[in-house]
């Protein structure tokens, strides 16, 4: 009953409004006829800066709009729902001052993010000393399954995703195979997995070239893959880099099929390597259906907001559904004030939830179980791999 | 054979790229004696303009035109609106380096701003084509990028030893009261260092766009190798700055050939500190007299 009352309330009020005289901190109402309770914050923690800020704008578009949306119907338990962003930088050292802004000055109970693995491992420790919930929309590195109690991914480990384009490799008569890495941790333990499944499969790595992110020459790199004789190169990259080194293989006239990783699923990567240049590259990427009424509702709307399309349209999706699983584990205690650990006991109980970036399942690791596909790029366009 | 020769022409690619960044730094360096980092953002800034005028429906040499005007615009607002208050101030450099960092965390921001984060590309109206000769295999911009710098070698040593203005800019850079006296007017030679350092930026941001791709925060990384290419040539000496550029270019790429590839930083930073340490004046610079 008090609560009804507290709902119409705040539903009269401005979302974020100042706390009214009377009001603490921990929202114990006080003083006079008036009722209301602060806003419920989250962290957000993503790339906003630097090369990688296209994902940082992919994140705050789907957060955003799933805070205006779960705000419109009502808030969680009555109270509105904020979300605070801060830089990761998609590198260690941004996402741990980035953390602990949100975790010790803005004490909020759950952060999503981060969005590069670098991110998340930096932020992990952190986040599991402090009891807050970290759910990261992207970050797929495997060493994450093992990053605490309180991590979270609603994408899927890397480990997968290696293995199936082994297999695809192996498939089409490929067993000799180069890596071309960026050295980063989403890159690198991807290739690893990646490598370990080939190996397995009875492949032969002929070659292993690393570069660091921001390079912008590969050539010499490319150069010894063509000299190692390998009869397929397999790409880790972020998009910007990898549709570098895509070019920079096709400027050298090397016709060798290419496989890569999900980040090849961008229109930025198309946009920057040339549809000719990319044409016919397999990858393998999260399964994920955008034509659900969830998905293209999401990809409408969130388009509108991010301005455009997005960078890579399935981790925008899980970053959406990450805001909608913490407002449903909130609600799941209306009587008690967010902790992180409300949140951490709630996710583990997620079975088979159908949010916008498909059907989700977490495991006992707080990972995302979630099949890959094989896809390739033709034309321009994204398609199922026949 | 054919496979160490491409990896010289890979080298010297890249050392013309960081040949076209160090020249305009170092230029403004050696005259006004200020760290100006900001170059790199200048250069990135370049690159969206031309991004955004390509994209135009005009004829493509224009839209070229049109960047080369809007950077040297930018680059002398930068230097009224930021360097020329604080120099009027007699600001230490210090002061001056920290506020050319700002200015170019400011313009990153900036570029974000107005072009969002999303990867763009300057489109060519003809194919870049792949040519092959002797078994190395080079672009046709890539040929342009280095003729451009050994082009830039040849002019800025002309400018500098040959020219009224490259005389008055060393005199200036020697004493500026004596240079005074003899009636140099140094805020007017600073702005005319600042527009010949634009048109380099310009040129840079152009042909490094098209090679590259654009990224908003581009600029940070080139001027951070194009600093060491400058240090390894000689700070006080322009030319020196785009040889040391290209010297950098192919000690990392024929070094990567013997090293795992994860070093080419490392070759280039390590190149840089033997420099430092044996030859602190660079390739062609002169020994600095004590002050």
């Amino acid at each position: 009953m008090i609560l009804a009352v507290l709902v119409l309330i705040l539903m009269g009020c401005a979302p974020a409004a100042p706390l009214a005289e009377g009001v603490t901190e921990e929202g114990v109402v006080t003083k006079g006829e008036v009722k209301e309770l602060p806003p419920v914050r989250i962290g957000v923690l993503a790339p906003l800066a630097g090369d990688d800020a296209a994902y940082g704008q992919d994140v705050t578009a789907a957060v955003s709009l799933a805070v205006e949306q779960i705000n419109a119907a009502g808030g969680i338990n009555g109270r509105t729902l904020e979300a605070i962003f801060e830089n990761g930088g998609c590198n260690g050292k941004d996402a741990t001052t980035a953390a602990t802004k949100l975790i010790d000055v803005d004490k909020v109970p759950v952060i999503v993010g981060g969005y590069c693995s670098s991110e998340t491992l930096a932020a992990a420790p952190l986040a599991e000393a402090a009891q807050v919930a970290l759910i990261s929309p992207a970050s797929s590195n495997p060493a994450i399954s093992q990053a605490g109690d309180y991590v979270f991914r609603v994408t899927p480990s890397d480990a997968g995703q290696g293995v199936a384009i082994a297999g695809e490799m192996i498939k089409r008569g490929h067993h000799k195979a180069a890596v071309i890495v960026a050295n980063t941790d989403y890159t690198l333990g991807l290739a690893k997995a990646f490598k370990e499944s080939f190996e397995k499969l009875g492949g032969v790595i002929t070659s292993w070239e690393t570069y660091e992110k921001d390079a912008r020459d590969f050539r010499t790199q490319v150069a010894k893959v063509r000299a190692s004789k390998p009869d397929a190169i397999y790409l880790s990259a972020y998009p910007t880099d990898g549709a570098l080194v895509v070019k920079q293989i096709k400027q050298l006239k090397m016709t060798l099929p290419l496989f890569g990783g999900e980040t090849f699923g961008s229109k930025d990567v198309v946009e920057a390597a040339g549809k000719d240049n990319l044409e016919g590259i397999v990858y393998a990427t999260p399964k994920w259906d955008g034509t659900t009424p969830k998905a293209t509702d999401f990809l409408q709307r969130g388009g509108v907001k991010r301005g455009a399309e997005f960078s890579l349209p399935v981790f925008a999706a899980d970053a959406y559904d990450a805001v909608y699983l913490i407002a449903e584990a909130l609600k799941q205690k209306p009587d008690q004030e967010p902790t992180g650990t409300i949140v951490k006991d709630y996710l583990y109980t997620v079975k088979e939830w159908q949010g916008a970036g498909g059907m989700l399942t977490i495991d006992q690791n707080g990972d995302a179980v979630k099949e890959f596909q094989i896809m390739l790029v033709h034309n321009g366009e994204f398609q199922k791999a026949p | 054979m054919s496979l160490a020769a491409q990896l010289a022409v890979n080298g010297v690619i890249a050392g013309a790229i960081l040949a076209l960044v160090a020249s305009g730094f170092s230029l403004i360096y050696n005259v006004t004696k200020m760290m100006h980092f900001a170059h790199g953002a200048v250069i990135a800034l370049a690159a969206y303009f031309a991004h955004t005028f390509t994209s135009m429906p005009i004829a493509f040499p224009f839209a070229l035109v049109l960047t080369l005007v809007s950077t040297c615009v930018a680059g002398e607002l930068i230097n009224r609106l930021v360097y020329r208050p604080l120099r009027t101030r007699k600001a230490s450099s210090a002061v001056l380096l920290i506020a050319s960092l700002a200015a170019m965390i400011f313009l990153n921001a900036a570029i974000i701003t107005f072009w969002g984060a999303d990867i763009k590309t300057i489109r060519l109206p003809y194919a870049n084509a792949s040519i092959e000769f002797a078994g190395i295999i080079i672009t046709s911009v890539q040929l342009t990028i280095i003729a451009v710098a050994l082009v830039l070698l040849l002019v800025l040593w002309w400018l500098m030893k040959q020219t009224m203005i490259g005389k008055a800019m060393r005199a200036l850079a020697d004493n500026k009261d004596v240079a005074q006296t003899v009636g140099i007017n140094p805020e007017q030679l600073t702005t005319i260092t600042f527009l010949i350092g634009s048109v380099l930026a310009a040129v840079a941001g152009i042909l490094i766009g098209i090679e590259e791709n654009l990224h908003p925060a581009m600029g940070t990384s080139l001027i951070v190798k194009g600093f060491a290419g400058a240090v390894v040539g000689g700070m006080l000496s322009v030319p020196g700055a785009v040889l040391g550029a290209l010297l950098l270019g192919l000690a990392q790429n024929l070094g990567i050939w013997w090293l795992p590839s994860g070093y080419k930083d490392a070759i280039a930073f390590a190149l840089l500190f033997v420099f430092l340490l044996f030859r602190p004046q660079g390739l062609l610079g002169k020994k600095m007299r004590d002050a």
